[in-house]
């Protein structure tokens, strides 16, 4: 062996035959290292882990995408209030007794007197 | 291997100590700068309340402007810069560069303008220039309720009418926004928006719904101003109350003014004449010297003063009639408006007593609408009041008093005898809807019994007669009430009561019976006439008249004068009321010559009226012939009525309602 000292312990971790490191000793042919259980085991434990991380990853982008249509939507709905205030103003504007009172001049129209309005009920 | 082993162990120690050093000892610092990289706050403009009338029409209302503004020390070529936007906003350059090369941080350029132009300002994309959003004011109703409604500086503060007097409810908070941004400047969030005050606490921005109507106020305001231009006087004023609750519908003001140009006008012509000019009211007075006398029953309508043909003597002055009269009831001397016989009136109720009931009234104190710089007004205490003043306070003068007391005054005779509190805001809103405050009538005391209030009220109304003072103030179908006031004003250069300057007022309410508006008109210093009878009464009418239309107030009181005038008409009409019966009037203002004929006219002397044929008319005959019937008339189909339920010829006090089918004609 060229010299060399192997511990008590080494010599136990060894293969007697081949000197060979138990551990790295090469598996027999044939023998399954892992059950078909244990792979779906696996196999559902790396789908979990993988789908979580993906399913984190998307819901923050997600978030952020609802986050600017959210934004978007709230200056529109501002934008969309303005002009409704802008819109009731112009109502009012025209349907002022005064700008009513002379448009219908312009027409042609005069007051109706009291005696000619018929209340209906 | 060691050796390996230890540098992989320093540098993990170096990573771990640096993350500590990060992520622990400098998180808040770091944090900071992040959250300054990635949020931020949006300020919105402040605005302002709405202000609605009753039926829920804008008469103020707040809308989101644009406002240029520049930062002079960052703007490297001013010159070019003012060109540029001179092009835009339609400003002289040379005004433009003069404030780009003032030295001052932050100038204005331009306020208050349309969003398109501050967009294309903005796309101009110049250094050291910018837009903002600010709010402004805008009145839709032009001089509509101006007096009343005031204005609203730049800055969004209330500084005339009730913009003032609620300023803390109609001025809104600033909104601000908290946003976080990306790499590129988006937003991808933003808070809801967070109203908070100067001291950061949470607000809320509020409505006002007004107890004025529009239409009513409109038509206040053009009857004064035609009224004021026709008599070529100084001002005028219009107060239109309902006496039940003491809402104000309308209170207008001539000269008027635009609130949203009110700088273009004088600060003076800004003023709510209604409730800032105390005058003497001048016979006007003798309506509530009447409703003291008969309360405290000194006197009767029926007690005689004898009138001294229209002139008399008291403590060195003379008091004139404008007629010589003699002996007088007290009816007559408040229908024909004797000074000489309100003095007596006076006397035999005494000074105290009277003043007591004045104050009673309301004069001499404010009435507690909600506005800013109301008048008390002035009536003298006994203990400082001359003989000539226990004298003339009987006809109005020797005291002061608002437009709005004696509306309100002559409002408590008009109720039974209740002084109501009046007021102008119906409710506080949130602007989300919201009621949070709701104003509701308020009397302030009883001054007279419902009798003497009644008994009152049927004497005012022979002023509105042809044989009163005010008979151009009666209006078709309803019977009206008041009196007319011509009172002289004090020149204030001879301070002796002028000649030719005159106060023409008449206050009167309608209809009679179930008094539904009290209407004040006042024409300061007209010119060619000064009788409130003259000037002022045709106001009363056009106002009124419109109203009760506008209110759909229906006729009850369609009287026909009889051919042969005088006791014998009127007896006709009283005849008429008694049974009911409802006949065509005569057009306002036509004699009992050129009246028509009535229709019924024979039944009302010989028998019970009846349901007439409304077959064979048209929809507008049929519905004018059953209103004037007081019958409510329910309509089918269209066309011509060839069916009525109940049958023609029913007795007509047992009928309320028709039913009247309509077909078109063969």
């Amino acid at each position: 062996m060229g010299g060399r000292k192997w511990t008590c312990q080494s010599n136990r971790l060894r293969n007697q035959g081949t000197g060979v490191r138990t551990r790295n000793a090469r598996k027999k042919d044939g023998e399954p290292r892992l059950t078909s259980r244990q792979v779906v085991l696996i196999a559902a434990l790396f789908l979990i882990f993988m789908g979580s991380g993906i399913g984190y990853v998307w819901s923050n982008f997600e978030g952020t995408q609802i986050g600017y249509d959210l934004s978007r939507l709230q200056k529109r709905e501002r934008e969309l209030n303005e002009l409704h205030r802008k819109l009731k103003l112009e109502l009012a504007f025209l349907t002022s007794p005064q700008y009513l009172e002379n448009t219908a001049r312009d027409a042609g129209l005069h007051p109706a007197e009291p005696e000619q309005v018929i209340l209906v009920r | 291997m060691y050796v390996v082993g230890v540098m992989f162990v320093l540098g993990l120690s170096v990573v771990l100590a640096r993350g500590y050093q990060l992520q622990v000892l400098e998180r808040d610092k770091l944090t900071a700068i992040a959250r300054a990289g990635y949020s931020g706050t949006v300020q919105l403009p402040p605005m302002r309340g709405t202000i609605f009338d009753r039926k829920g029409n804008e008469l103020a209302v707040s809308v989101e402007v644009g406002s240029v503004y520049a930062h002079p020390p960052q703007i490297k070529d001013k010159a070019r810069a003012a060109s540029e936007l001179s092009r835009v906003l339609g400003v002289s350059e040379n005004d433009l560069q003069g404030l780009l090369e003032k030295d001052a941080r932050f100038v204005w350029l331009q306020r208050k303008i349309p969003p398109e132009l501050c967009e294309r300002v903005r796309k101009m994309k110049i250094e050291g220039v910018g837009t903002t959003l600010e709010s402004k004011r805008f009145y839709p109703g032009k001089e509509i309720a101006g007096h009343l409604i005031g204005f609203a500086g730049a800055d969004n503060q209330g500084l005339e009418g009730l913009e003032r007097s609620y300023d803390q409810f109609l001025k809104g908070p600033q909104f601000v926004l908290i946003q976080m941004r990306d790499a590129l400047g988006r937003p991808f969030f933003v808070s809801r928006p967070t109203p908070r005050d100067e001291n950061g606490k949470d607000r809320t921005m509020h409505d006002l719904v007004l107890t004025i109507d529009k239409h009513i106020q409109y038509k206040a305001q053009q009857a004064l101003e035609e009224a004021v231009q026709r008599y070529r006087a100084e001002s005028g004023q219009c107060l239109v109350v309902d006496p039940n609750t003491g809402e104000i519908l309308a209170m207008a003001v001539a000269p008027s003014f635009n609130p949203n140009a009110f700088g273009d006008y004088d600060p003076e012509q800004w003023r709510n004449r209604v409730i800032t000019d105390a005058y003497e009211p001048g016979s006007t007075m003798k309506a509530f010297l009447l409703a003291a006398a008969l309360e405290k029953s000194v006197v009767s309508p029926q007690t005689r003063f004898y009138c001294e043909d229209g002139s008399f003597q008291v403590a060195g002055h003379t008091i004139h009639d404008t007629h010589d009269y003699k002996d007088l009831t007290v009816e007559d001397i408040v229908v024909l408006s004797s000074n000489i016989g309100a003095v007596k009136i006076g006397w035999k109720l005494g000074y105290q007593d009277f003043t007591e009931y004045l104050r009673g009234f309301g004069f001499g104190k404010k009435t507690g609408i909600d506005l800013m710089g109301e008048r008390q007004g002035f009536v003298r205490p006994t203990a400082e009041a001359r003989p000539i003043d226990r004298a003339n306070v009987s006809f109005g003068q020797g005291l002061t008093v608002t437009s709005l007391q004696i509306a309100m005054a002559m409002a408590s005779i008009a109720n039974g005898g209740v002084l109501m509190r009046p007021y102008l805001v119906k409710e506080i809103r949130e602007s989300g809807g919201r009621v949070v405050k709701k104003s509701q009538p308020q009397a302030v005391r009883r001054v007279l019994t419902p009798e003497t209030a009644g008994r009152v009220k049927q004497i005012l109304s022979g002023v509105v007669s042809s044989r009163g003072t005010a008979p151009q103030a009666s209006i078709a179908g309803f019977q009206a009430a008041g009196k007319t006031g011509t009172a002289q004003k004090v020149d204030p250069q001879t301070r002796r009561y002028s000649r030719s300057k005159y106060v023409a007022l008449f206050v009167g309410f309608v209809p009679v019976e179930d008094p539904r508006l009290v209407c004040l008109v006042l024409v300061n210093e007209p010119k060619g006439s000064s009788y409130g009878g003259v000037v002022a009464a045709p106001v009363f009418r056009e106002v009124g008249r419109w109203t009760l239309n506008h209110l759909q107030i229906k006729p009850w009181l369609r009287f026909a004068m009889a051919s042969g005038e005088g006791q014998g008409s009127e007896q006709v009409v009283f005849e008429a009321l008694k049974k009911g019966l409802m006949i065509e009037t005569p057009k306002e203002g036509t004699s009992g010559e050129e009246a028509e004929t009535s229709i019924g006219e024979e039944e009302l002397v010989t028998s019970e009226p009846v349901l007439p044929d409304f077959r064979g008319g048209s929809m507008r005959e049929v519905l004018k012939q059953g209103n004037s019937l007081g019958l409510r008339v329910v309509i089918e189909g269209t066309g011509v009525a060839v069916e009525q339920v109940p049958e023609p010829g029913v007795e007509l006090s047992r009928v309320s309602t028709v039913r009247v089918r309509f077909s078109a004609p063969l």
